[in-house]
């Protein structure tokens, strides 16, 4: 026979509805969230998963100096075979960075379109609409780059002052991601895009003076080739390419390439996080729970107690206490689930097709995803409630009857200073009853104010970022040659640079270390102690690594596979800001270093634009170039930052709600002898309000450093993997805005309680309760 | 059931209690009181008057009338105890005075003050200015000690009686850093008497004070009331079922099916230590 006490369900629902609805409707927008989330997540991973072989990506690509001749790419796929890879393929894949404005109405803004002849055998692309380019002046551009500068097909555009007709829009497999140089920490899709054309189309931009950046990508016809397989046969075809005579630029593995993996990892990584959201959320409500829960079964002393003396078995109540709980558990999984499979996989999906090119999106089911939205949230729910549960049900028959199931009159029950006024004392011990709901509040006033003030932070940090990058081009102009170029210009500083990497260690991969030769007394690298042997190190890499003084750093040349070593000379040999990531010498150090002819360089600084030779020029970077990144991170963010605060607000207003209600809750029957004996409503509410809203203030003032700590180990925990050093940039502001969003919201919560109170019936203070 | 010794030895720590007190501390609660006790001795005005006082509950078929033309007085400093069986209306007797419930028709006059115009608002101010309420369960809060419990209610007047004072004469001074649970039930209802008191109220509301208690506990409570009642000079109504207690009271109301069946002043009255039952 089914338990009388089920009876009690809906009545206990009812009268408790804004307790259940609170965190039904936080699970279940939650899970909403999240279960949109992973499944769109989960459907990019697979189409991700399809591209390498449905559209032939590559496995590593080289840039040489000049165009590579047959004998010279003859050499390097003999040395491919000969490292035991087996036979590779290479492809030309040249391309232009070629200055873009729309043909009529350019706003005047810097764009570069990377164009490609259309492939047709590597990294090949998909189309969105349109068609392949056939004509000499058609183009094929980006979707991503299309859509944020409104570029539709029909128009009219300019590539290097020529005019094309932009006949299709696309993604190519190859630039998923919009990495404009494979370094760079973020994606620019305002002012980078891609594009293909006809070949008779590259031959019309080749007429126009410009040179190609020589690319050439590489195919292993193996593809059971580990990365470590892989990128040892590619060592040896570079230098089989230097021993031939080319100048190898660059070199990248697919695993290393932006523009390839980033989109794939960036998924991942989002995934991570926004399961651990859900299950922070999950863990915290189900603290919530055992918290009213602990309340009710408190309140309900007597009538367990007479129930187990009647003969009911503790199971039987724990399995009742426990019923409801579970109900709005399995319940908000449910809802949270449809609505996270038909309300949220489309803008969740749109939160990464806004960002990366990739091919048409296809819903894929996951089991995976089911279980972890589904049965984990559940099961996490239940099992801390009813762990809980029978820890509070623990006691005897007799000690539910004597009311003596909470140890907080006991443990907390000691005497207060008489010197303190009465309304102080009496405010204290409403903390004391209650700190159970208030530590619980903390924690969850500490996580929402976490997600807020991440929310409110990432812009600035990434603006302040950017900022960094910008003061780090110490030049208006950073023009990188593929060789020496003599030019007679006074203002002009002659530099070389080159790349190596550093171990990271712990497995999270190698991070880009730009080494410069700079001159001694340079006019645009001000007070920077190289010269005689001396090495300085970017603040950013001083930050990151937190290198000792003294200390040997190992950097690996993956071009000439052999390690170098710099010793950090501590405090007095840094440089530039926190995101500097650059190691600097002296131009005749720099050259001694790597073996360079004496007076080698590759580069000029200038605050004059230069008018150098093409063929010479591999980039021109600019101050202004920098501050894209922090342009594109508003841009990806806006979205999700609106979400994120929208969240946090409705976690403050939820925790808050449930857990200052349960406290004025355990008190209604003390707040209606105090009406009994003549208290007005407002000097209850004064009581007890004063020291719900004295908690939550000092909560939120108090979980802010604690907070700040937090999200600085959390950034450098997920950003170690990636080039580059952001701190985490706080400002006042944010914090006072998190401190007033929060406040704000348990005014709204405190006006709630105030009604709440003046609803106490005196009824409740003339009831027997023995 | 006989006089029990250890019942007059624990009234005459009562009194010893509030006489130990000191001559400051001591005297403040009594000058304050003496007046209530004067006025009762000189000139026995009415304080409470109840006029063709009607309560019911419900609607139509359901309508149960629970007071049905009640009209009695009580004087002022005067014990009155109301007595009845359960079911009688003593309750919501006692409610209708204390405010806490509205009155159907027939009108209530405590200390010159008319219940029946008042508003909810001004119920709680003539509460908190005349009353004091004593339950059968003490209702004391939990996790509040017994001094604290007692200041809740010392909070609300601008001249209540010293609280030291006032727990030395109920014999709690020992006690006061105790939560309830800590101590007996009858150091609880003297709690909740003090409490009551505390505030120096006109009229002390009792419901079922001994209920909960056992027999020498009971009396123990009946003589501090007594003494409350002579020292401090309020008007106190007991409502109980407990025959033997009419015998310590100025006057006797007892309630039948919500009707008055008696209305009695005790000539006789029997000191609070000498009752039996």
């Amino acid at each position: 026979m089914a338990s009388p006490l089920r009876k009690r369900f809906p009545r206990e629902l009812k009268n408790n509805l804004g307790k259940y609805l609170g965190i039904f409707l936080l699970m279940s927008v939650t899970i909403a969230l999240t279960s949109g989330f992973l499944l769109a997540a989960h459907s990019i991973g697979v189409i991700i998963d399809d591209m390498p072989e449905k559209y032939s990506i590559e496995d590593a690509r080289f840039t040489t100096a000049f165009e590579a001749t047959d004998e010279q790419l003859n050499a390097a796929v003999d040395a491919a075979h000969d490292a035991g890879a087996g036979s590779a393929d290479i492809f030309r894949n040249w391309s232009f960075d070629a200055d873009f404005n729309h043909a009529k109405g350019d706003d005047g803004r810097d764009r570069t379109l990377r164009v490609y002849q259309h492939r047709t055998q590597v990294d090949l692309a998909a189309y969105a609409e349109g068609r392949v380019p056939e004509a000499a002046d058609e183009v094929a551009v980006d979707r991503v780059f299309a859509t944020n500068n409104g570029i539709t097909v029909g128009e009219e555009v300019e590539l290097f002052g020529q005019r094309f007709t932009v006949c299709g829009i696309m993604t190519t497999s190859d630039n998923q991601a919009l990495f404009q140089n494979n370094s760079d920490f973020t994606v620019n899709t305002l002012t980078f895009g891609v594009a293909e054309v006809s070949e008779s189309g590259f031959a019309a931009l080749e007429a126009t003076g410009h040179q190609p950046a020589y690319t050439y990508s590489v195919r292993f016809v193996d593809r059971d080739l580990t990365v470590a397989q892989r990128t040892d046969a590619e060592k040896d075809m570079m230098r089989a390419l230097s021993d031939a005579g080319a100048t190898v630029d660059d070199l990248t593995d697919s695993s290393a390439n932006q523009g390839i993996g980033y989109a794939a990892d960036d998924v991942s990584g989002d995934s991570t996080m926004w399961s651990v959201l859900l299950y922070m959320i999950i863990v915290i409500m189900a603290f919530v729970f055992v918290v009213l829960t602990s309340g009710t079964i408190e309140e309900e002393s007597a009538i367990i107690g007479t129930l187990l003396a009647s003969g009911y078995r503790r199971r039987e109540l724990v399995t009742h206490y426990l019923a409801l709980p579970a109900a709005v558990g399995i319940a908000a999984a449910v809802v949270g689930n449809v609505a996270g499979y038909t309300l949220m996989s489309e803008p969740m999906r749109n939160l990464y097709y806004g960002s990366y090119s990739l091919p048409p999106y296809y819903a894929t089911w996951s089991w995976g995803v089911f279980a972890q939205t589904t049965v984990l949230p559940v099961a996490t729910l239940v099992g801390i409630t009813l762990l809980g549960l029978l820890r509070k049900m623990g006691h005897t028959p007799l000690e539910f009857l004597r009311h003596e199931t909470s140890k907080g009159g006991v443990k907390r029950g000691f005497a207060l200073p008489e010197r303190l006024s009465f309304p102080a004392r009496f405010r204290m011990r409403v903390f004391l009853r209650n700190l159970g709901n208030f530590a619980t509040l903390f924690v969850g006033i500490g996580f929402a104010s976490m997600l807020l003030l991440f929310s409110l932070a990432i812009l600035p940090t990434m603006t302040h970022y950017a900022e960094n990058l910008h003061n780090n081009v110490v030049a208006e102009h950073m023009y990188t040659l593929k060789a020496p170029l003599e030019i007679d210009n006074a203002q002009a500083e002659k530099y070389a640079v080159y790349s190596l990497e550093y171990d990271r260690g712990e497995g999270s991969g190698t991070e880009t270390i730009t080494v410069y030769g700079v001159p001694e007394d340079s006019r645009y690298w001000n007070d920077l102690a190289v010269g005689d042997g001396h090495v300085a190190f970017g603040n950013g890499l001083i930050d990151k690594f937190g290198f000792a003084d003294g200390q040997t750093i190992s950097l690996y040349d993956k071009y000439e596979d052999e390690t170098r070593k710099v010793a950090y000379e501590g405090d007095a040999y840094t440089w530039g800001t926190k995101s500097d990531m650059a190691v600097y010498m002296s131009l005749d150090d720099f050259n001694r270093f790597f073996g360079n002819d004496a007076g080698y360089f590759n580069g000029y600084a200038s605050d004059q634009a230069l008018d150098l030779d093409a063929r010479y020029l591999a980039s021109d970077l600019t101050p202004e170039s920098m501050d894209a990144i922090g342009e594109q991170f508003v841009g990806m963010m806006d979205d999700m930052i609106g979400m994120l605060v929208g969240l946090s607000v409705f976690i403050f207003l939820v925790f808050m709600y449930l857990l200052t209600k349960s406290v004025i809750d355990r008190s209604a029957r003390a707040i209606s002898y105090m009406k009994v004996f003549g208290y007005r409503d407002s000097e209850i509410s004064r009581l007890y309000v004063r020291s719900i809203t004295l908690t939550v203030a000092v909560s939120l003032v108090v979980c802010q450093p604690l907070i700040i700590g937090g999200l600085t180990l959390l950034f450098r925990a997920m950003l170690l993997a990636y080039n580059g050093n952001i701190e985490i940039y706080v400002p006042m502001m944010a914090i006072a805005e998190v401190i007033a969003i929060g406040f704000a919201t348990y005014l709204a919560v405190a006006l709630l309680h105030i009604r709440r109170i003046k609803r106490v019936p005196l009824a409740l203070a003339l009831k027997v309760q023995e | 059931m006989g006089k029990n010794p250890a019942t007059a030895t624990s009234t005459a720590d009562l009194d010893s209690h509030a006489t130990e007190a000191g001559p400051a501390a001591a005297s403040t609660p009594r000058a304050t009181s003496t007046s209530h006790a004067a006025d009762a001795a000189s000139s026995p005005a009415p304080y409470l008057q109840v006029r063709d006082l009607c309560k019911h509950y419900g609607e139509g078929e359901a309508r149960a009338t629970v007071l049905h033309d009640v009209t009695a007085t009580v004087n002022k400093g005067e014990i009155c105890v109301l007595l009845g069986p359960s079911g009688s209306g003593k309750s919501t007797f006692l409610n209708l005075v204390g405010g806490l419930e509205a009155i159907d028709s027939g009108s209530i006059n405590v200390g010159g003050t008319e219940l029946t115009s008042l508003t909810p608002k001004q119920l709680g101010e003539y509460r908190r200015d005349k009353l004091g309420f004593v339950f059968q369960f003490y209702n004391l809060v939990p996790d509040l000690t017994i001094r604290e419990n007692i200041e809740v209610t010392a909070h609300l007047s601008a001249n209540p009686l010293p609280v030291d004072d006032l727990l030395r004469s109920l014999g709690l001074y020992e006690h006061r850093a105790k939560f309830p649970r800590q101590v007996s039930g009858g150091q609880q209802q003297r709690c909740a008497i003090g409490r009551a008191l505390v505030k120096n109220p006109g009229l002390l509301l009792c419901d079922e004070p001994t209920g909960a208690l056992d027999y020498q506990t009971s009396k123990e409570i009946l003589e501090l009331m007594e003494n409350v009642n002579r020292d401090y000079g309020c008007t106190v109504v007991i409502v109980t079922h407990n025959d033997a207690i009419k015998h310590m009271a100025h006057r006797v109301l007892r309630l039948r099916d919500g009707k008055l069946a008696e209305d009695t002043a005790n000539v006789e009255r029997m000191a609070a230590r000498d009752l039996t039952w």
